[in-house]
């Protein structure tokens, strides 16, 4: 699928005719830009395993809706077609049997670039499982990879979960 | 063929908004009236989407153990009217269809003893959780604050609700005491 145009309507003078790509181009395409922008839903549907003090990236295998299919082939990012501000959301999940005196962290990271997002707390008393939620405006290249990662630093892998909600990922363009 | 009918009443328009759909034209197609108000709703929809922003101004006891939607008793704006403080008080339901950006903010008093957990959640249609934010309850916090935040797609019915739940043995109170309400939830139109 080809990368995507953000519409540019043309600018008329005095005696220019409207024609249907004057139109087509212009509030046709913006209308279907603004209703319909790159975007993406992303699910989890098979249990992963996130090693000791290792921060990373969820695999998402499902998406509820990729329109210009910016998953990559791992599910481990999820790839901006067009350049832009992005709105990205995520909520994890991730089951817990580790000791006290450990920590838990989620991050919303640009692969190559930028953390925009954290949330890291201290696994003490330690629930029977960690789910965050967190987003954040991110801008980005057409290319740049947006991932959601989990760290821990249990002593030993930890697996995602289900209970309530499956770790998930949403990323929208917004603005240029 | 692209083009499509396109009526809007009155009362859909204030009532049921039609998510806005400016159609292409084909080699001589006129640019009719219709065709123009098309674009000029989607000019104003855009501009003034689905939106809400809802409070609670009430202190609210959240039982141990016990799923505890929150009660939204204020608005600062509700365009379509998806809000009634009065019945169903929790819930926002979906009058346009479409992706919502959802967000959700709470706190809720901690207590001892430690240990287990205390959530805030945001659930579609009483059962389907889209986002959670789970933490160790630590009675060393007088309150915990909580946000979620959600993408969602929604169909005309459904309804939003924000969920508190904690396992400390006893009730624990969304507090009132604050200079700013204990809860609120944002709902806006994003995209078909």
């Amino acid at each position: 699928m080809s990368a995507p145009l953000l519409p540019a309507a043309a600018t008329v003078t005095g005696t220019t005719v409207f024609s249907k790509d004057l139109w087509n181009n212009g509030p046709a395409a913006l209308d279907q830009w603004l209703g319909d922008p790159p975007r993406a839903i992303l699910a989890q549907t098979v249990a992963q395993s996130i090693p000791n003090n290792t921060d990373t990236p969820v695999a998402f295998d499902q998406a509820v809706y990729d329109n210009h299919d910016g998953r990559n082939a791992a599910g481990t990012a999820w790839v901006a077609p067009a350049a832009g501000v992005y709105l990205v959301a995520a909520t994890s999940n991730l089951a817990w049997t580790g000791a006290s005196g450990c920590f838990v962290g989620n991050h919303l990271a640009v692969v190559g670039k930028t953390t925009w997002a954290a949330v890291e707390l201290p696994a003490s008393p330690g629930p029977v499982r960690f789910q965050f939620s967190l987003a954040a405006l991110i801008p980005m290249a057409a290319g740049d990879g947006v991932q959601l990662r989990i760290y821990q630093n249990s002593g030993a892998a930890q697996p995602t979960g289900f209970i309530t909600s499956a770790c998930r990922l949403s990323a929208r363009w917004i603005a240029l | 063929m692209r083009r499509r009918r396109f009526h809007l009443s009155i009362w859909e328009s204030l009532v049921n908004r039609l998510a806005p759909s400016v159609p292409q034209l084909d080699t001589g197609d006129p640019i009719t009236a219709a065709v123009w108000n098309r674009f000029v709703y989607a000019a104003g929809f855009h501009l003034r989407a689905p939106s809400a922003l809802l409070y609670q101004t009430i202190s609210q006891s959240v039982a141990s153990t016990t799923p505890t939607r929150i009660v939204f008793d204020s608005a600062v704006r509700d365009t379509e009217g998806g809000h009634d403080p009065a019945v169903n008080a929790s819930r926002y339901t979906i009058k346009t269809a479409g992706t919502y950006l959802v967000t959700i903010v709470a706190a809720m008093q901690s207590y001892t003893p430690p240990g287990g957990e205390e959530s805030l959640a945001i659930i579609v249609n009483g059962g389907v959780f889209w986002a959670i934010h789970i933490l160790p309850r630590d009675p060393q916090m007088t309150n915990t604050w909580f946000s979620c935040t959600a993408e969602i797609p929604l169909q005309v019915g459904d309804y939003v609700e924000g969920q508190l739940w904690q396992d400390s043995g006893q009730a624990q109170d969304v507090p009132s005491a604050f200079s700013q309400p204990a809860a609120w939830m944002g709902l806006h139109w994003v995209g078909v």
